[in-house]
């Protein structure tokens, strides 16, 4: 949405997550598997996060991306503290 | 009247002003110059034609969409997601005291092909229902021609994300020419560098410069899925020819420029409150609410879809909310 943002991603060697899990799940440490890529995203870009990869979004400075994802165990609500009302 | 060879669809052979009449159930539509006439058992009502057909194409082009598509205060469908109803009156409080209110449910294919069928006959030469009114030819007068082509536009529905292999392709100066009101959105793509083999999955693209290229208003597109959660872009300008009915949340993101919206009670249609969005706001929809957008200037709105086929009925049964957010 605002700044510039990279995406790396990973093919994992190992699934970190039943495939029937729904979300995203933290993953402790550097991913083992196959380097598939990286993308570099500003203002109006979107990109794909393939399922059962490991994706690191990383920004030199201040930016702002939205997520499009299933809510999971990542899944933080805080509209109630952020919406007027 | 009699019918035509057209399946399910009884039209009738063309009018004074050259256009075909439809009935189906007890619903009766005629078109002239000007209006669109819509009768039924206990009452009839006029609309300009202008506003009738801008709202029948987004009712054929969405599929009935989700919930309800007013056509104005008066006359709309619901979708039951394999039937249809077709009503007049039904959610006015008016017609619902004075007992003129009439509704009717129909299988889709059978309404569908009705609308499918109007829609194309009523359409004249150079006037598209999808197009902002400054960039299209007027809908009036007598019976010239058609516009079949805008009338079937194949709806943008992509199953991953455009610009995927194999998905929806990106827009370009050979297909969608930038808009006038977006010449100023940068076309710039994002750097993409995947690894042999993985082409397929490591995929981005410029939204905006997407959207900016969209020759359509009101008509949001599917850019990406991840299962029931639809990104549905869309640009808009001037009114939002339906009156939208929500049976479920929807979430809106004003990604640039300005949106005003009225937002009205579902059933009844009493005021509830007036949304001002602009460039970077985030509104909900509850699912009990009806609205209208109207935008000064070409702009564009990310809408977000749950397109969860339980929601109507959880809704109904008051398992699930209909606001988004409890404070």
């Amino acid at each position: 949405m605002d700044g510039e943002v990279a995406v790396e991603l990973v093919k994992l060697d190992t699934a970190l997550a039943d495939p029937a899990k729904e979300g995203s799940v933290r993953v402790d440490g550097e991913p083992a598997g196959q380097p598939m890529g990286r993308i570099v995203l500003r203002r109006g870009h979107m990109a794909l996060l393939p399922a059962h990869s490991a994706y690191r979004f990383t920004a030199e400075r201040p930016s702002v991306i939205l997520l499009q994802t299933i809510q999971g165990d990542d899944t933080i609500e805080r509209w109630a503290e952020i919406c007027l009302s | 009247m009699t019918d035509t060879a057209i399946p399910a669809v009884h039209a009738s052979e063309p009018n004074a002003e050259g256009y075909r009449e439809f009935t189906i159930g007890g619903f009766h539509f005629r078109r002239d110059e000007f209006f669109a006439h819509v009768t039924w058992p206990t009452g009839t009502h006029v609309m300009s034609i202008d506003g009738f057909l801008r709202a029948l194409q987004r009712d054929v082009a969405w599929d009935f969409f989700y919930g309800t598509v007013n056509f104005d205060g008066v006359f709309g469908t619901v979708n039951h997601y394999g039937t249809v109803d077709m009503f007049a009156g039904r959610y006015n409080d008016s017609y619902r005291k004075a007992e003129l209110d009439h509704f009717e449910n129909f299988p889709t294919p059978e309404i569908r092909a009705t609308f499918e069928a109007m829609l194309d006959d009523w359409t004249i030469n150079g006037f598209d229902p999808f197009a902002s009114p400054a960039e299209t030819a007027k809908p009036f007068g007598v019976k010239t021609g058609s516009n079949t082509a805008a009338v079937t536009r194949r709806r943008v529905t992509a199953s991953r994300m455009v610009g995927v292999p194999g998905d929806e392709a990106i827009r370009t100066d050979a297909t969608h020419p930038i808009n006038r009101m977006f010449a100023d959105v940068p076309q710039d793509e994002p750097d993409v560098d995947a690894e042999p083999g993985f082409e397929d999955e490591v995929c981005a693209f410029n939204l905006f410069a997407y959207l900016s290229r969209s020759d359509v208003t009101w008509n949001p597109s599917v850019v990406s899925q991840c299962k029931a959660s639809l990104y549905c872009p869309t640009t808009e300008e001037y009114i939002l020819p339906i009156i939208h009915g929500n049976d479920r949340v929807e979430w809106f993101v004003q990604m640039s420029d300005q949106i005003i919206w009225d937002v009205q009670d579902r059933d009844t249609g009493a005021v509830r409150a007036k949304v001002t969005m602009k460039a970077g706001d985030v509104a909900a929809m509850p699912g009990d609410i009806r609205h209208q957008g109207y935008s000064p200037k070409r702009s564009m709105l990310l809408v977000w879809e749950n397109a969860s086929p339980e929601l109507p009925e959880l809704i109904r049964s008051g398992k699930t909310s209909v606001y988004p957010v409890d404070f």
